[in-house]
């Protein structure tokens, strides 16, 4: 059986207690919060110790794995906080801010021997594997290019930058698919105060050749919305997530959402999984070297963007 | 009115001289065509003379002429035709090279002749009302444009460089980027593209991505790759999505369509019901000569989408951005 301790409250907190609690080979032992109310609402309804501080449960309780449910920007604190405790350690992605975060942070767990997992989450998105398999097995032919697109609301208090916030998982499943990259070139515009936005429209060419577009778009009240098109000699697969919801709920003649996922296993849970498996088998797990070459394309991205000229990018040493 | 046509290497020709048929007000009178058998066919298909000799047919007491000419023979056959004094509507390209587009812009002012390059989007419903829809600043002001014009791969002369000018690059960036200018105003700063051979085995470019930025900092990529499957439910499509900081519109042109899942061919198929682009660019054509003003669509709105086809490629080679000067 593997411990598992939450750490933070919020809506992913949330959503994590409920994935962990229908896997049979973990169950949580501790939730950490500064929020004393919601602890006191988890406790009446999970068997769990609650603190305020990591250490301080630890110190009560054994302690596997240290599930991070937390914003992005107290990443590095927590790292600092998890390296007492030398543990497995699970961030939900984006991992960090820039590229100097994840430098930092990824350091940091190979200094103390932690296990890091970033959830990196179209590899556990069921359209994303499956088209991915695909291809590989041939399906589109020679592959030629591949267009994606990710838009999701615009969050006024959260300014880490659209290539690291959105653009991350796209560039991770491409690397994922297709290999490493070649070259990027990204335009950028951003809009503050009323009518807050981000938009970016990146290109990249893979090592093997294949020409990519992103389009990633972060606007007020927008929802999340994924679509992909891989076209090849071959053939062509195509996914929009806007046609593709098999339920769609019209209340009193207003358009009512329906939830993101309607899977009975979600991509957070099946990440979960991945990582309860990882642990049971003592993996020397290699898919935080796959994190830090997607924040290596996030970072040629930016620069690009930055300076109007296309990045050529070394995949495993960093950008040239 | 009586008008000719120039050439049926293109297929929009077909389109272009059923609608001339339709109306009562113009007459399709004669057809030059250098595939001297086609020619003959279409003349007898539209019940007009065939000529051989270029030089007879611009004799004729035609007022206008079509040109539907492979892309690299646009330039002598509207220079002659300009010459002649008829009015001209031009298949797009303008031309295959920049001091081309320039000779025949020219040689049509001082002819006094109208130059009217052939973008039908234009004249697409749905693209009129996104333009009034954008003007009227329903989505705020402009600042990014994700556009696409795929296609499925043409072959034939389209493919052969001499005579087309190039592949996708020279289809299918030019209606975008007509489309475009047209809606927001702005002209073309600087151009960068990823081009490539990878879905056939062609001398040209068959797919690419061309990324853009407007002299008012608006951001734009342009997908011309002729990607389309050969099982896709039709040639290809126009569609743009257009991001304001009030709101993002996406514009399909060609959206208005039955499907049509046919057992006899094994395939699906859209069946537009959209009233014909084609049409009314016919339509506009004609009433510009009627009426004597000037061409809804000019000469130099050609010679602007050529001049980032050719810095697209000129990118492509030198793997950098590639700046137009301003030309206003």
């Amino acid at each position: 059986m593997i411990n598992v301790v939450i750490v933070g409250t919020g809506r992913l907190g949330l959503e994590h207690l409920n994935a962990w609690s229908a896997i049979s080979q973990a169950r949580t032992v501790g939730v950490v919060s500064a929020d004393h109310n919601q602890l006191k609402e988890i406790r009446k309804r999970h068997e769990v110790l609650t603190a305020s501080d990591l250490n301080d449960l630890c110190r009560q309780v054994d302690v596997d794995v240290v599930d991070f449910c937390v914003p992005v920007h107290l990443h590095l604190n927590d790292v600092e906080l998890a390296a007492h405790a030398k543990k497995y350690i699970i961030f939900s992605g984006p991992l960090g801010m820039d590229m100097k975060d994840y430098e930092t942070i990824i350091d940091r767990c190979q200094e103390n021997h932690i296990q890091l997992h970033v959830c990196q989450s179209l590899r556990f998105s069921p359209e994303y594997v499956d088209a991915r398999e695909r291809v590989l097995n041939g399906a589109i032919g020679n592959p030629g290019v591949i267009r994606l697109s990710h838009r999701g609301p615009r969050l006024l208090k959260e300014k880490r930058g659209i290539f690291f916030d959105l653009g991350i998982y796209e560039f991770d499943w491409l690397r994922w698919t297709f290999g490493d990259v070649k070259r990027v070139m990204a335009k950028r515009v951003s809009r503050s105060g009323r009518g807050e936005l981000e938009y970016a429209l990146v290109t990249l060419r893979m090592e093997n050749g294949v020409i990519a577009h992103v389009e990633l778009s972060q606007t007020e009240d927008s929802l999340f919305e994924t679509s992909f098109e891989l076209a090849g000699d071959q053939g062509m697969i195509t996914n929009d997530s806007k046609s593709s919801s098999p339920i769609s709920l019209q209340s009193m003649g207003v358009a009512s959402a329906v939830g993101e996922d309607i899977l009975v296993k979600t991509p957070c849970q099946l990440h979960l999984e991945y990582v309860v498996d990882s642990v049971l088998a003592h993996d020397q797990d290699r898919s935080i070297y796959d994190v830090k070459q997607a924040a290596i394309i996030a970072d040629a991205a930016k620069q690009s963007a930055e300076t109007g000229q296309p990045v050529q990018v070394k995949q495993s040493g960093g950008v040239l | 009115m009586k008008t000719g046509m120039i050439s049926f290497a293109h297929m929009h020709a077909h389109t272009y001289a059923d609608f001339l048929s339709q109306r009562s007000d113009v007459e399709l009178t004669a057809i030059w065509d250098d595939d001297v058998a086609r020619g003959k066919e279409m003349a007898q298909r539209y019940n007009c003379q065939y000529y051989s000799a270029l030089e007879q047919f611009l004799q004729t007491d035609i007022s206008s002429v079509i040109i539907c000419s492979e892309n690299a023979k646009h330039r002598d056959h509207v220079i002659a035709s300009a010459k002649a004094k008829k009015h001209i509507l031009c298949e797009k390209p303008i031309a295959t090279e920049i001091e081309d587009a320039k000779d025949m812009i020219k040689a049509c002012q001082e002819e006094n002749v109208i130059l009217q390059v052939a973008y039908p989007v234009r004249f697409a419903p749905a693209m009129v009302r996104a333009k009034e829809m954008i003007q009227a600043g329903t989505i705020g002001e402009v600042v990014a444009i994700n556009g696409t014009n795929h296609g499925q791969m043409p072959g034939g002369w389209f493919v052969k460089k001499e005579l087309s000018g190039g592949g996708c690059a020279v289809d299918h960036i030019v209606h975008v980027m007509d489309l475009i200018r047209w809606i927001v105003k702005d002209e073309v700063k600087s151009v960068y593209a990823e081009l490539d051979t990878r879905f056939y085995d062609i001398d040209v470019e068959d797919c690419g991505i061309v990324t853009l930025e407007l002299t008012s900092g608006v951001i734009v990529t342009i997908d011309p790759s002729w990607s389309r499957p050969k099982t896709f439910s039709t040639w290809g499509d126009v569609t743009m999505t257009i991001t304001g900081t009030k709101g993002t519109l996406s514009v399909d042109a060609f959206k208005q369509h039955a499907l049509y899942y046919n057992d006899r061919e094994n395939r699906v198929q859209q069946l537009p019901w959209a009233e014909n682009m084609d049409q009314q660019l016919i339509d506009d054509f004609v009433q510009c000569v009627l009426e004597g003003r000037a061409p809804s669509i000019s000469g130099e709105d050609g010679l602007r989408t050529l001049e980032v086809v050719k810095a697209a490629y000129r990118s492509n080679l030198l793997k950098k951005p590639v700046l137009l000067h301003d030309p206003r």
